[in-house]
């Protein structure tokens, strides 16, 4: 029959448009290769934002660099004091590593729960950082750790804090002849705790619609240090110092914790302006802030669901 | 021979877990052209001009084609033909079609397509049904924007009231939800080699979109062939017509294979939607629960064209009163047009719209009165001698008291506890909703036709239009087939849904085809047999009355051992053995004035249970657990039921939380979320199986009841458990949290 | 333009000359003709084109074809065959799991993936392995009862 399955032609229903592709070998390489396409290139590493980008027409790259072969992104290593992750490491590498769990824990949560088994596996830290979506889940782990990017180009390297990385909605503080090649933080010491809330209007594969990230250190019942982020609420990726200040050196009961809370919601208004989400986003922001707390308190963050 | 009932694997199951079931996209033509479409941007638009020249001149272009080219009837739908396939003069929505693209590739189509420049001149537009009724609104179409207008007047509703010793008035609303079946749209089109214009693709009612087709080119039924291919999933998206046109105008005119595939976001931008339906809906009860009267105000919005909107309404107003026997009814439902995208069929047909209406106010007066939720529905169940709101009386297989009973002795067996001590933001909550469903059509002519062959060689063939869109009705049909004829299945061989090969089964819709194609099925089997009776008897040279048929055997009253094979009889006559079969269910037409009459022959009940947990402070609700009692009359596949029932239940519980499709804007399943595997709550299906008289093997249908009163258990349930009630569908986090913030502010003013 | 790539498919080595811009779900369907794999979304939101990269599961539609190059790639027609086929593919089929079945294959290797690493996994290992493959027919649950048959089956 005419229209059995056979060897013939299948389509797919929208097409990207054709570049080139290079997988480059080394990073030098990698480097010289984006420099040449001045501007023209995209570097590539799981792409699962950029294959999107590339099939809606949102970039029309000429040049593909594929930098996952390159070993010295894909690796997760510890020094005395730092723990850093390659640029190309995927969230399932991240979720699963012993050391990213012992020593920032709240970052393998954000991954453990980033769209779906499939997205995990092909998407990587690095991307989820370039990519700037305010909603990107690893980007309020980061910036509680205090990450710091390393950025190189074929003459230079830098190290960025994460939270300059990202300067706007889907935009980066990124020259086009950079490549952003891994993060790295502090180890986490073992009496600070850390608190990551998610929530979605789905259990799985779905964009944040807010979240909480916090790391703690209570001593003689007095709050020492703390950092908060919280995500899909603001423009950039950033902490919120008003709140760390005021919460600093005080012991963390109800009363101060409730005071907090609204600082927290404060912040984003003031950050965000009052957009029509506001009256819902208030009063969540308040409460996932109280219970990602409660459960950093209690040293109780296992789940990280809302 | 037991077939009937019985668990067997589904028939087309093996080809699907192959990967080898032919869908849509994976049809292959020889060197097929690619089309595409091109959409209109406005909501509403008078076409100034469409220029294809520059899109003409693209490298692998073959030809644009316009309105002009139609050479027949250029509107489509399945009552009121006013959906034109591409936009003479005017659009009436975004995505409205207004030029079609075929080229050698799919690069160069969209290439062409984005070259078609379309001036338009905008008209004013009209987004809400109430403006679209308003005395000046723009009209949409030239009869004006009211689709259709249907009452239903029962008793004296002003008696009713007076009677009432408590009333219950609220408005409820729900929105736009899409099918979101999993394959998306696609198929191929060629001349076959007798010349006809033969489209294949996924579709839920070969024979309407031959008729279809075939207007539209002005040709013979007979000189179109649909063919269905593997279906990825209806639920009603597919009884309208969606590619078939399109690919048939191309292989008409350019007479070589034409395909076409759309992407999901052109899936959610240019398919139907279930019905908006604002609802208000007044009941009346007395001290001891029994209605008095309802009054409902059904508005609802069928978008910039006719499709299934008046069914819809109609279908509405028949089941506005629920599963339950009201002596005082005024219905008045009504549709009309707006530039919104167009509404259409989808599962339920605006019953799950009232069901959240009648369900809702069921549980407002359970609370008013004092009462159990179960104890005030079982008081008003429908049972046997009821009349109904349309005046029907109910005579067999009215399982809906069967069902809340045994919800009832569930829920005994397992009390929740409200409050977890860990957690004082979550509150759980259960909830009920019931269901009616009128199998079928309504009100008017449905029939179903099959044959049923067996030829010289042995060879058992059954023939049936029906479109099997994954709910398994082929199996059932083959099932039906074996147990009646006592052949086993594998030998008989089903021929189904190619309008050159069978004749029209209806639409897979409604829940009617294990119902209505089931009987004809069987009838066909009953002139079959009579037909191996009449050869058997002048092969064996015995009276006709001396025979009978039994398990595949034409036997003989006298003698014991004369018994012959069908198939014997069959190669012994050397003729075809052939039965045909009709089945069309008794119903009456509604009276228009009134709706009174008998407008199924019969109908599907259910109660579910929900219990779920909500989070106070996010407005998250997780549903833990749906008990889903359903009466089907027979469950002749059981497994086959309770997939129907699950996935009603994701669906349900899609509608109840989280579905809602916002026009426009661009959709695709990130925006668009229906439930995952890490959303659905356990199901717990309890089958009643309250016989059917007049169905095969005591049959129903289940296929919408499934849906049907997830949502509103769902929303009881959510209200249960925070004391307060949404009455606007998606429940989702914002109007969950909303809803959990006005009960505080009652319980301050306190 | 094209670029050759060279990788194992359902455990054969082939080598193709293939456009970079070309997804791997395009590959399979268009150059290799296996249709199995099913676009559903087209942007890693349904699962529908699930394939395992290296043993794990992966959105073709997400994967340009030059990544592959040197890896192995499975899919739903390596699982099983019409003669011989797959604990899993005979366990959907006894268990109802299959409706429309156009989730079924990246739903199969999903659960393949699954059960390859995890051969006991809790039912709450198999909503999240199965998490990203969107089913709108069954409502999943035949689906798991399907998956957790197998362990049944293995357990004895």
């Amino acid at each position: 029959m005419k229209w059995s399955s056979n060897l013939q032609p299948q389509t797919e229903s929208i097409m990207i448009p054709s570049f080139d592709y290079k997988t480059p070998k080394t990073l030098q390489e990698a480097c010289d290769l984006l420099q040449e396409a001045h501007g023209k290139a995209k570097i590539i590493a799981g792409g699962t934002d950029l294959v999107i980008g590339l099939r809606n027409g949102d970039s029309n790259p000429s040049l593909l660099i594929d930098i996952t072969s390159l070993k010295e992104l894909r690796r997760i290593e510890e020094t005395d004091e730092t723990l850093s992750v390659g640029a190309a490491v995927t969230h399932s590498e991240i979720a699963s590593s012993p050391l990213v769990r012992q020593y920032g824990i709240v970052l393998s949560k954000a991954a453990s729960e980033i769209g779906s088994p499939q997205i995990r596996n092909l998407g990587t830290i690095g991307g989820n950082i370039v990519n700037g979506s305010p909603a990107a889940d690893t980007l309020p782990p980061l910036i509680v750790l205090d990450a710091i990017g390393k950025v190189i180009s074929r003459d230079r390297e830098r190290n960025v804090p994460v939270a300059q990385l990202v300067k706007g909605p889907y935009e980066t503080s990124l020259k086009p002849s950079e490549i952003l090649v891994g993060v790295s933080f502090k180890k986490l010491s073992q009496d600070i705790r850390s608190g990551f809330i998610r929530l979605a209007r789905r259990e799985a594969m779905a964009i944040a619609r807010m979240s909480i990230a916090l790391l703690l250190q209570v001593q003689e019942g007095k709050i020492q240090n703390i950092r908060i982020a919280p995500g899909a609420i603001l423009p950039t990726p950033q902490g919120l110092s008003d709140v760390e200040e005021f919460l600093k050196g005080k012991s963390p009961d109800e009363e101060v914790l409730r005071i907090a809370s609204r600082k927290v919601s404060e912040a984003m208004i003031r950050r965000s302006g009052i957009r029509p989400s506001a009256p819902y986003k208030a009063p969540v922001v308040e409460a996932l802030f109280l219970r990602a707390m409660r459960r950093a308190l209690e040293g109780q963050d296992e789940t990280g669901r809302s | 021979m037991k077939q009937v009932g019985v668990e067997i694997p589904k028939v087309d199951g093996l080809e699907k877990v192959l990967g080898q079931a032919t869908f849509g996209a994976d049809l292959s033509a020889d060197s097929p052209l690619q089309l595409r479409v091109v959409r209109s941007t406005r909501p509403h638009a008078k076409i100034v001009s469409i220029e294809t020249r520059e899109a003409g001149k693209v490298d692998g272009v073959e030809r644009v084609f316009t309105a002009k080219d139609i050479p027949g009837r250029n509107s489509i739908g399945t009552i009121t033909k006013d959906q034109p396939v591409l936009a003479p003069d005017r659009v009436r929505s975004i995505g409205d079609p207004v030029a079609l693209v075929a080229a050698r590739t799919i690069g160069a189509a969209e290439e062409a397509a984005k070259k078609i420049a379309v001036l338009y001149e905008d008209l004013p537009s009209v987004s809400h049904p109430e403006e679209a009724l308003k005395p000046h609104a723009p009209l949409i179409h030239q009869n004006g924007n009211l689709l259709i207008e249907f009452h239903i007047i029962k008793g004296d509703v002003h008696a009713g009231f007076k009677e009432a010793d408590v009333t219950v008035e609220e408005t409820y609303e729900t929105t736009w939800v899409d099918h979101a079946y999993m394959e998306p749209d696609a198929g191929i089109s060629y001349l076959d080699e007798k010349g006809r214009v033969t489209v294949v693709c996924p579709t839920q009612n070969v024979h309407y979109d031959q008729k279809e087709v075939a207007a539209f080119l002005a040709l013979p039924l007979e000189g179109v062939r649909i063919i269905q291919s593997a279906t990825g999933g209806g639920f009603g998206g597919r009884l309208d017509i969606t590619v078939q046109c399109f690919l048939a105008l191309a292989a008409f005119h350019l007479k070589r294979p034409v395909r076409i595939v759309y992407s999901r976001e052109e899936v959610f931008q240019v398919t139907s939607k279930r019905h908006p339906l604002k609802i208000r809906y007044r009941s009346g009860a007395k001290k001891d629960g029994k209605l008095t009267a309802i009054e409902v105000e059904i508005l609802g919005d069928t978008g910039a064209y006719a499709s299934y909107g008046a069914t819809v309404g109609i279908r509405s107003a028949v089941h506005a009163t629920g599963p339950y026997e009201i002596p005082n009814v005024k219905v008045r439902s009504r549709m009309a047009y707006t530039n919104n995208p167009w509404s259409g069929a989808m599962r339920g047909f605006g019953v799950p719209q009232m069901a959240f209406a009648h369900e809702s106010q069921m549980e407002l007066l359970a609370q008013a009165l004092g009462m159990d939720p179960i104890e005030i529905r079982l008081k008003n169940a429908l049972t046997a001698g009821s009349e109904t709101a349309t005046g029907q009386t109910l005579v067999a297989s009215i399982g809906i008291g069967q069902t809340l009973r045994k919800v009832k002795e569930w829920e005994d067996r397992h009390p929740i506890v409200k409050i977890d001590p860990e957690r004082p933001y979550m509150k759980k909550g259960i909830g009920i909703g019931s269901m009616w469903y009128g199998i079928g059509n309504t009100g008017v002519a449905n029939p179903s036709t099959a044959q049923m062959e067996i030829d010289p060689n042995g060879e058992v063939r059954l023939f049936s239009g029906a479109a099997d869109i994954g709910q398994g009705s082929d199996t059932v049909f083959l099932q039906i087939a074996s147990e009646s004829l006592g052949i086993p299945l594998r030998e008989i061989r089903l021929i189904r849904a190619d309008t050159a090969l069978t004749t029209d089964a209806g639409a897979t819709s409604a829940s009617r085809q294990t119902y209505i194609s089931g009987n004809a099925i069987l009838n066909a089997i009953k002139n079959i047999k009579q037909e191996a009776i009449k050869e058997a008897s002048q092969l064996l040279g015995v009276d006709e009355k001396g025979l009978f048929y039994e398990e595949g055997k034409v036997k003989s009253r006298t003698c014991l051992t004369t018994s012959l094979p069908v198939w014997e009889v069959a190669k012994r006559s050397g003729k075809i053995l052939r039965g045909e079969g009709i089945f069309d269910p008794e119903t009456t037409k509604l009276d228009p004035k009134t709706g009174q009459g008998a407008p199924y022959a019969t109908y599907a009940f259910a109660t579910h249970l929900a219990e779920v947990e909500v989070d106070t402070e996010t407005g998250k609700v997780k549903v833990i657990r749906v008990v889903a009692s359903h009466d089907v009359g027979r469950a002749i596949h059981p497994k086959n039921v309770m997939g129907q029932i699950t996935g009603g239940v994701a669906m349900g519980m899609g509608f109840a939380l989280m579905e809602e499709y916002v026009p426009g804007g661009m959709a695709s399943f990130v925006n668009y979320l229906i439930p995952t595997s890490k959303d659905i709550p356990e199901v717990i299906p309890i089958l009643v199986e309250e016989h059917e008289p007049s169905g095969p093997f005591g049959a129903k249908g289940v296929g919408e009841p499934a849906l049907i009163p997830c949502a509103p258990a769902i929303l009881n349930a959510i209200a249960d458990a925070i004391g307060e009630r949404i009455y606007q569908l998606p429940a989702n986090l914002e109007r969950v949290l909303e809803a959990v913030r006005k009960k505080k502010a009652v319980i301050s003013d306190q | 333009m094209e670029i050759t790539i060279k990788f194992t498919i359902n455990g054969k080595m082939v080598k193709v000359e293939v456009p970079p811009h070309w997804t791997l779900l395009r590959l399979l369907r268009e150059r290799l003709g296996l249709t199995g794999t099913k676009e559903g979304c087209g942007i890693g939101e349904c699962g529908a084109c699930t394939v395992l990269l290296d043993g794990m599961p992966v959105n073709a539609c997400l994967v340009l074809a030059p990544k592959v190059d040197g890896r192995s790639v499975f899919t739903v027609e390596g699982l099983g065959s019409r003669d011989a086929l797959h604990p899993l593919q005979k366990s959907y089929i006894e268990h109802g799991a299959v409706q429309c079945g156009f989730c079924t294959p990246g739903m199969l290797i999903s659960s393949k993936a699954l059960l390859d690493k995890n051969p006991h996994p809790t039912q709450d290992e198999i909503k999240e392995a199965i998490s990203g493959n969107l089913c709108r027919c069954t409502g999943y649950q035949q689906i798991i009862e399907a998956i957790e048959a197998i362990d049944k089956d293995v357990r004895g």
